[in-house]
């Protein structure tokens, strides 16, 4: 009996710690929201709830500010170097996983040890490159680069080599080239790892930072994490503009990832845990 | 040109290669030769300076001043972070009700963007409408000035990323948790041992390798912090948030002296290896290597 009661009041205090735990973690997102909704004399208000919600802030947004064209400039390089970077990884990760050539494990452990090197390495240079390409301030400067992902294809020959090989063996008796059975029988098959590597590189491009503020020059070009970090170095940043574009940037990462949870906590357990 | 099953793989993996190589091998080459030099704008060639650029860094107070923070940083979020994930890991693999709720708020602030999550960070802890300091207003404290004390500023840094990111490690952790078979439990259960003598002797011990492997990635990216002190506190107030990265970015893009910035570049990265290397000497055994 004791026990029985010791146990229900240990319970208790765990849920207690976890629903603390939670509160605190959500609340930051809440008090974004809310705060985006407010006028800017109640931004001071000490209160839970919103008197006057107000679009006001997102109407300013997007008309005082180069916001949409942030939105657009985001959305176009994140789906392209999304592309790019799913074409490059599966059809090398393929190349990887099932096929035997010379080199094979020295490039393989190159791009393995190219994960270990800080991007910081790299950045110099490549802003001298571009700016003598005259593709400093394009879409390009973003699209390209990491579209040779050692991530990407790392994921890709870790689940293509799961792959039964008969399929291929088979698919090649009957006549398809080597290019078809990559597009006719891979593709399709993997389609769950091509998920979680969307999901990863999308949100990588979209919420990157450094790039963007480094090559991006002009503020036409700025992607959204740079246009709102340009807003908030203002003397006297418009906190209520700035969560409403906090708030719509975050929407699409947030609508990726509760559809596709999943593939998600799956793609990140594949390294930790399988080793 | 027709491909046969004998060089298909190398035209599949060119691609990959001609970027690769463009965007990753080359620029760590090319990086390292601008370290020994100074550039002096796009027309004009390099001077060759040898190693005055890593010697001059070894001077700087202000490089000095970057290490100092960035390591103090490192030890603090790593530590305090990783100590939050494995007891709310631990906590929710007792699958008690609600658990998938509780992981999913857990793991929300992994997905936002850094610069998003510094921004409303910078506003919850303003001075005047921050909803930390109304709080404590309200319970009858006073206020902190989170961003711009100097001995603050740093310890918000810790907050923000302890919140960014603890939800990533739990939720690793809880995987691993659910890799140890349950009959270990049972056995130990049989023999009378509480639950917490199961944790520290089985538990954990069976959990380190993953444990260590999120201290290496969290150290490694701790190591290299940017996006957030650039948007909470711009590397102030005097320079106490201005990790490594915020310095190299400072050298090389705000002063273009782009040929220190690489110096500065390659010193991150040996310091990122030497971590690196440290952990697995130090946990190694235990973590399974070797």
């Amino acid at each position: 009996m004791k026990k029985k009661i010791a146990i229900n009041l240990s319970l208790v205090g765990i849920y207690i710690v976890l629903i603390l735990v939670a509160i605190v973690t959500i609340t930051p997102f809440y008090w974004g929201v809310i705060s985006s909704l407010r006028e800017y004399s109640e931004l001071f208000d000490p209160k839970v709830w919103v008197d006057n919600p107000t679009v006001e802030n997102y109407l300013r947004l997007f008309t005082t500010t180069l916001f949409p064209r942030w939105l657009l400039n985001s959305s176009v390089i994140a789906v392209s170097h999304t592309l790019l970077v799913l074409f490059f990884c599966s059809l090398g990760g393929y190349a990887f996983a099932k096929y035997e050539f010379r080199g094979k494990g020295i490039l393989f452990l190159v791009i393995l040890g190219s994960m270990m090197i800080p991007i910081w390495v790299g950045i110099i240079p490549m802003f001298i490159w571009f700016a003598k390409l005259r593709l400093i301030n394009t879409y390009w400067v973003l699209i390209l680069p990491g579209s040779a992902n050692a991530f990407g294809i790392f994921l890709m020959r870790q689940y293509i080599q799961g792959i039964p090989s008969e399929m291929m063996d088979s698919a090649r008796i009957d006549g398809c080239s080597e290019f078809q059975i990559y597009y006719k029988i891979i593709l399709p098959v993997i389609k769950p790892v091509l998920a979680t590597l969307t999901i990863f590189t999308f949100l990588f491009s979209w919420n990157n930072f450094l790039a963007a503020l480094i090559f991006m020059v002009t503020e036409e070009m700025f992607t959204v994490p740079v246009g709102l970090s340009a807003l908030v170095g203002m003397q006297q940043p418009q906190y209520g503009m700035l969560m409403a574009g906090t708030f719509i940037s975050v929407i699409p990462v947030v609508i990726i990832f509760l559809r596709m949870q999943k593939e998600f906590v799956a793609g990140l357990t594949l390294g930790a845990v399988k080793g | 040109m027709k491909l046969s099953k004998k060089n298909a793989p190398y035209i599949f993996i060119a691609p990959f290669f001609m970027m690769f190589t463009a965007f990753s091998l080359v620029p760590i080459f090319y990086s390292a030769w601008l370290s020994f030099y100074r550039v002096q704008g796009i027309l004009r060639p390099p001077k060759f300076v040898g190693v005055n650029n890593y010697l001059s860094l070894l001077q700087l107070s202000r490089f000095l001043n970057s290490l100092g923070i960035t390591f103090i940083y490192t030890v603090s979020h790593v530590s305090i972070m990783i100590i939050i994930a494995l007891i709310l890991a631990l906590v929710l693999n007792l699958r008690l009700k609600g658990r998938n709720f509780f992981r999913l708020a857990f793991f929300l602030p992994v997905i936002t963007s850094l610069v998003a999550a510094a921004i409303v960070f910078r506003l919850l802890l303003s001075y005047d409408m921050g909803l930390v300091n109304l709080i404590l207003r309200w319970m009858g404290f006073a206020r902190y000035d989170w961003l711009t004390d100097p001995k603050l500023a740093l310890p918000s840094l810790v907050i923000l990323g302890t919140w960014r990111w603890f939800g990533f490690h739990m939720v690793i952790l809880l995987a691993g948790l659910q890799n140890i078979s349950a009959e270990l439990y049972d056995a130990a259960k049989m023999d009378g041992a509480g639950w917490l003598q199961v944790t520290w002797y089985i538990t954990l011990p069976l959990l380190f390798p993953v444990i260590f492997f999120c201290m290496v990635i969290s150290v490694i990216g701790s190591l290299q912090l940017f996006d957030e002190p650039y948007i909470l506190t711009e590397g102030g107030p005097a320079d106490h948030t201005r990790s490594i990265a915020m310095y190299l970015y400072d050298t090389g893009f705000l002063r273009f002296r782009l040929g220190m910035a690489s110096a500065i570049g390659y010193v991150l990265t040996i310091i990122v290896f030497i971590a690196t290397l440290f952990q697995i000497r130090i946990l190694g055994k235990q973590a399974g290597f070797r």
